[in-house]
C-alpha cells in the first residue's frame, strides 16, 4: 500500500502534475506515514528525476522553478508534521546568495532539490551580508553552507564568507559548498570551499553523499 | 574594408574581407581602462563619452557594438516602472527587489512614458549629448531596450516569474504584452532622437530559461512583434544563457544578428540558425577572455572561427559582455587571431 502510495507521489511530481503531487501527499498522511518517509520514498525519487530529465534537455529552467513551486506547496503540508519531530531527517543546510548579489533561480533550485532531498534549509536569500551568514550558522548549527554567485564581481564574496566562519571559530564544524555560473572547482579549492556544485542535482547528491559517508564512520562496523 | 564596414558586411551574411571583431559597449570595462569608477561613467555624460571614446581609441581593429551606448546596464527599464534601482560605487547598477510581490497588482499595470519615467529621460539625455559630441569617425548608435522577459523577470522576481507562466498564465501574458509594448516605444522613442539609426539591439536572457513550449506560446509571439517593427534597421539580439532548445523558433524570430552563449555550442548553431541570420559569438567571457591566457583565447577564437566563419555571417565576439577585468593582452590576442585565422576565404568545416 504505502510503496504505491510511493510510486504515485514520484510518478505525479516528476510529471510536474501539482494537484496530483499534493493529492498523494494528503494521502500518504491520512494513512500515518511520517513524513520523512513521505519525502525519501516518494519526493526525494520523484526529485531525482526530474533532475536527470534537466540533464537530459528534456525540462529546463522554467519546469525546475514550477517543481520549486510544487515542492513548497508540499511543504507547507508536510511542515506541521515535521515540527513535531525533526527525526529522520538527513542534516541542516544554510543556503544564500552572496553580498551584492541578486540571482535566486539556482539558489532557489538547490533549496527545493535538497528540500525534497530530505535536508532541513534555511534559505537567506538574495544579497546576503557576510554577518548574516554567521548568525545564522551560530544560531543553527549547520552541517552545510552553500553559497552561491553569479557575477564574477560578487564570487570574491565567497571567501569572506569562509574567512568571517574561520574567525569565529564555526569554518571547521560544517562544510562549505560553492556554485553559480562564474564558479569552477578551482575557484572553490583557491578560496578553501569544501564543495563545488555544477547545478542542484550535483549539490544534493553530493551532501547526500557526505552525510552518509559521516553516518557510516560514525557507525561501529561489524 | 574598415572595421564597422565588415561588421555590416557580415550581418548582411556576406563574407567580408576577413572575420570581423566585435565586443560588447560595457560600461564595467570603459570605466576601468579610462581609470574611473563605474558610478563616474554614469554620474555625466562628459566622463561617460570620454571612456567610451578612449577604449574604442585603444583597439581600433574592434567593432563596439552597440556603438555609442549609454550603457546603464539593465535598469533603465524597470527604473521606468518603478522598481528601486541599487547604485554600488564600482559595479553597474541594479534592481533591488521585485516590484510586484502580488501578483494580482500586475492586472493594472500601463507602459511608461520614456520621456518622463524612470531614467529613461537621462538615456535619452546622454544620447544626444554623445550624439552632438562624438567625433565623426565613431558616431554610430543604435536604440538598446532591454526584452520584455528579463524587464518582466526583474518586476516580478525570476523564479516567480516562471511559476507565474504555468500558475497564473493570464497574469504572465499581461506582464509580457505589457513589456513588450515598453520594448517597442522605448526604442521608437531613441530612434526620434538618434540622427542616423544604425538600427536596434535587444538583450534578453530569461527567453533561454523557457522550455520550447512556453517559449513558442509566450516568446515567439512577443519577439515577432517587436522585430517586424523596425523594418529597414539592423535588428540584433543578444541572449547569453544556454539557447539550444529554442534555436529554431529564435530563427523565426525575425532579427539579423544573434549574439549567443558559450553555453550553445556554436557548431550547432551554424546549422542551424546560422543559415538565416548572421552570428556574433561565442568565446566564453569569463573562463577564457577573463581568466585564460592569450593563447587560450587565440585557441578559442581560432575554434570559433572554423566553425563559425565558412559561408560568411560570422562575427567573432564573446558570448556576452566583457568582464571588468578583462586583460588587454587577451583583448588584443582576440583582434590578432581574427587576421591569423579569419581571412577569407576560410573553407568549411561544417557538413
Amino acid at each position: 500500500m504505502n510503496d504505491e502510495i510511493f510510486k504515485n507521489l514520484s510518478l505525479k511530481l516528476e510529471a510536474l502534475d501539482i494537484g496530483g503531487t499534493l493529492e498523494e501527499v494528503k494521502r500518504a498522511l491520512g494513512e500515518k506515514i511520517p513524513p520523512f518517509e513521505i519525502l525519501k520514498k516518494g519526493l526525494s525519487p520523484g526529485m531525482d528525476k526530474i533532475g536527470e530529465k534537466y540533464g537530459r534537455h528534456e525540462y529546463f529552467l522554467s519546469e525546475l522553478a514550477f517543481a520549486s513551486h510544487i515542492m513548497k506547496s508540499v511543504m507547507d503540508l508536510l511542515n506541521p508534521y515535521f515540527q513535531a519531530s525533526k527525526e529522520g531527517r538527513l542534516g541542516k543546510f544554510l543556503i544564500g546568495t552572496v553580498k551584492g548579489d541578486l540571482h535566486d533561480i539556482g539558489k532557489n533550485i538547490v533549496s527545493t532539490m535538497l528540500t525534497g532531498a530530505g535536508f532541513e534549509v534555511y534559505d537567506l536569500g538574495i544579497d546576503v551580508p557576510d554577518e548574516k551568514f554567521l548568525k545564522k550558522a551560530l544560531e543553527i548549527q549547520p552541517d552545510f553552507i552553500g553559497i552561491s554567485s553569479l557575477l564574477t564581481t560578487t564570487m570574491l564574496n565567497m571567501k569572506s564568507v569562509i574567512k568571517l566562519l574561520e574567525e569565529n571559530g564555526i569554518r571547521k564544524k560544517l562544510k562549505i559548498f560553492v556554485g553559480g555560473a562564474v564558479v569552477t572547482q578551482s575557484f572553490a579549492d583557491e578560496i578553501g570551499a569544501d564543495f563545488y556544485a555544477k547545478d542542484a542535482m550535483e549539490c544534493t547528491q553530493k551532501a547526500r553523499n557526505w552525510i552518509e559517508t559521516k553516518k557510516g564512520a560514525a557507525t561501529p562496523r561489524r | 574594408m574598415e572595421p564597422l564596414e565588415r561588421f555590416l558586411s557580415a550581418a548582411r551574411m556576406e563574407e567580408p574581407d576577413e572575420v570581423p571583431v566585435s565586443l560588447l559597449t560595457s560600461a564595467r570595462l570603459f570605466s576601468r581602462l579610462y581609470g574611473i569608477k563605474i558610478f563616474q561613467f554614469f554620474h555625466d555624460p562628459k566622463m561617460m563619452l570620454d571612456a567610451i571614446l578612449h577604449t574604442m581609441k585603444r583597439f581600433p581593429d574592434i567593432v563596439f557594438f552597440p556603438g555609442l551606448w549609454a550603457d546603464y546596464g539593465i535598469v533603465v527599464e524597470p527604473s521606468a516602472f518603478g522598481s528601486r534601482i541599487y547604485w554600488p560605487e564600482n559595479f553597474v547598477p541594479y534592481v533591488k527587489g521585485e516590484l510586484f510581490k502580488n501578483p494580482e497588482d500586475i492586472r493594472g499595470l500601463e507602459p511608461p512614458d520614456p520621456k518622463t519615467d524612470g531614467l529613461m529621460p537621462f538615456v535619452l539625455e546622454s544620447i544626444q549629448y554623445i550624439q552632438k559630441h562624438a567625433p565623426k569617425e565613431f558616431k554610430y548608435l543604435y536604440a538598446v531596450a532591454r526584452g520584455p522577459f528579463q524587464v518582466a523577470s526583474y518586476m516580478r522576481g525570476p523564479t516567480e516569474f516562471l511559476i507565474d507562466l504555468r500558475v497564473r498564465p493570464d497574469i504572465a501574458q499581461k506582464l509580457i504584452d505589457v513589456c513588450t509594448e515598453t520594448t517597442i516605444h522605448w526604442l521608437k522613442v531613441q530612434l526620434e532622437v538618434i540622427d542616423q539609426p544604425m538600427g536596434i539591439f535587444v538583450p534578453d536572457d530569461v527567453a533561454s530559461f523557457l522550455s520550447p513550449e512556453l517559449f513558442e506560446k509566450f516568446g515567439l509571439p512577443s519577439y515577432k512583434r517587436i522585430f517586424s517593427e523596425f523594418d529597414g534597421l539592423l535588428k540584433v539580439y543578444h541572449n547569453d544563457a544556454d539557447s539550444t532548445h529554442i534555436l529554431d523558433l529564435l530563427s523565426q524570430c525575425g532579427f539579423h544578428v544573434f549574439n549567443f552563449s558559450p553555453a550553445t555550442d556554436i557548431g550547432t548553431v551554424k546549422k542551424g540558425i546560422g543559415q538565416k541570420v548572421c552570428l556574433m559569438g561565442n568565446v566564453d567571457p569569463v573562463n577564457v577572455m577573463l581568466r585564460g591566457t592569450p593563447e587560450r583565447v587565440e585557441e578559442e577564437c581560432k575554434r570559433c572561427i572554423h566553425l563559425g566563419a565558412p559561408g560568411g555571417g560570422y562575427i567573432l565576439s564573446l558570448g556576452g559582455g566583457p568582464s571588468m577585468e578583462t586583460p588587454e593582452e587577451n583583448i588584443e590576442a582576440m583582434v590578432k587571431a581574427a587576421k591569423k585565422y579569419g581571412r577569407y576565404p576560410i573553407g568549411s568545416s561544417v557538413s
